[in-house]
């Protein structure tokens, strides 16, 4: 029956459509089935609905005193590629050799930009 | 090539949802702080090699994942992560009652989904190995797509999907047994199911 295959292919799509990893005419053919199809809907209102609790509770709040100290050690740094070599207090076995320039250098991404 | 006069203007704003995600990776609010703050020396160090205008957020959250990966994970020399149980699609809504009878509006089982707590999510997304947990954090939390995360993770996407797929259903089994233990089910289900899976924390049927 060919509302049993469009149910199959609807709970196939579920994630890449919640995702919105589908082609927009993946997607309005989901879509098309889904305002057609109560039980289908159900379930990915239902799965819609999950991963917004499950944000919701994951939520934390970033202590004031870490951003702080976020920003004093990155003035600290900063200083350091200005006048070269100064020791960092901040420094947790990550502090480039001493005189060596920060800048330019290969962060941990090898400098590879994400696109 | 981005100005390093410029990074704390650009990289602070997401400092928040870079902290929830180390604390989900350390379990520890020391340690989260550890991390993000070496994220955030390691991006600005870096920053000269990212290039403006391009996505700020995923880089950083690859230095995070790194940082993470390379030294957080490596000190704690933790044992090999636990293989998934491989348990059915839509774990969850099909134990609350979905898909027996067709509901219109906002089902019991979306009101169900209120119920949990902090505590429990917190629990359920923690016990997930890390390889499914990081994924399901990036998607589900973070929103990126399934190209930034095989960037992020350093994955191909095939192998982004198929963690996603799997960690989401464990993570539904978790949250399904803290309903159970809790007596969160309707009656009728809470009943049948100590009937066929003696309460064995939900077992796929047969």
């Amino acid at each position: 029956m060919d509302d049993d295959i469009d149910c199959t292919k609807a709970m196939h799509a579920l994630y890449e459509f919640l995702d919105g990893e589908l082609t927009v005419e993946r997607r309005e053919y989901i879509e098309y089935h889904l305002n057609g199809c109560p039980q289908c809907f159900s379930a990915f209102d239902f799965e819609a609905e999950l991963r917004i609790v499950v944000r919701s509770r994951l939520r934390a709040e970033v202590p004031s005193e870490l951003m702080e100290r976020i920003a004093m050690a990155i003035e600290a740094e900063r200083g350091r590629s200005t006048f070269g070599g100064a020791p960092t207090v901040l420094g947790r076995g990550t502090s480039p050799s001493p005189g060596e320039p920060p800048r330019g250098r290969p962060g941990p991404l090898g400098g590879n930009p994400l696109v | 090539m981005a100005d390093q006069a410029r990074f704390a203007e650009l990289a602070m704003p997401f400092m928040g949802p870079l902290y929830a995600a180390a604390l989900r990776m350390t379990h520890n609010p020391t340690e989260a702080e550890d991390l993000v703050q070496e994220t955030y020396l390691r991006a600005f160090r870096g920053f000269g090699g990212f290039e403006e205008g391009t996505n700020l957020k995923a880089w950083l959250y690859r230095i995070l994942t790194n940082t993470y990966i390379n030294s957080y994970r490596a000190r704690k020399r933790r044992p090999e992560e636990a293989e998934l149980e491989d348990v059915e699609d839509l774990y969850l809504y099909r134990r609350l009652g979905g898909l027996e009878g067709a509901a219109a509006g906002r089902s019991a089982e979306d009101e169900l989904l209120d119920h949990f707590t902090e505590g429990e999510v917190v629990e359920a997304v923690e016990a997930l190995p890390e390889q499914f947990r990081l994924a399901v954090l990036l998607a589900d939390v973070e929103g990126f797509s399934y190209k930034e995360i095989a960037e992020i993770l350093g994955i191909p996407i095939g192998t982004v999907m198929s963690r996603l797929h799997r960690g989401r259903k464990a993570l539904q089994k978790r949250l399904f047994d803290f309903a159970k233990v809790r007596g969160l089910l309707p009656d009728a289900r809470q009943e049948d199911l100590a009937e066929t899976v003696g309460g064995s924390a939900g077992a796929p049927r047969t």
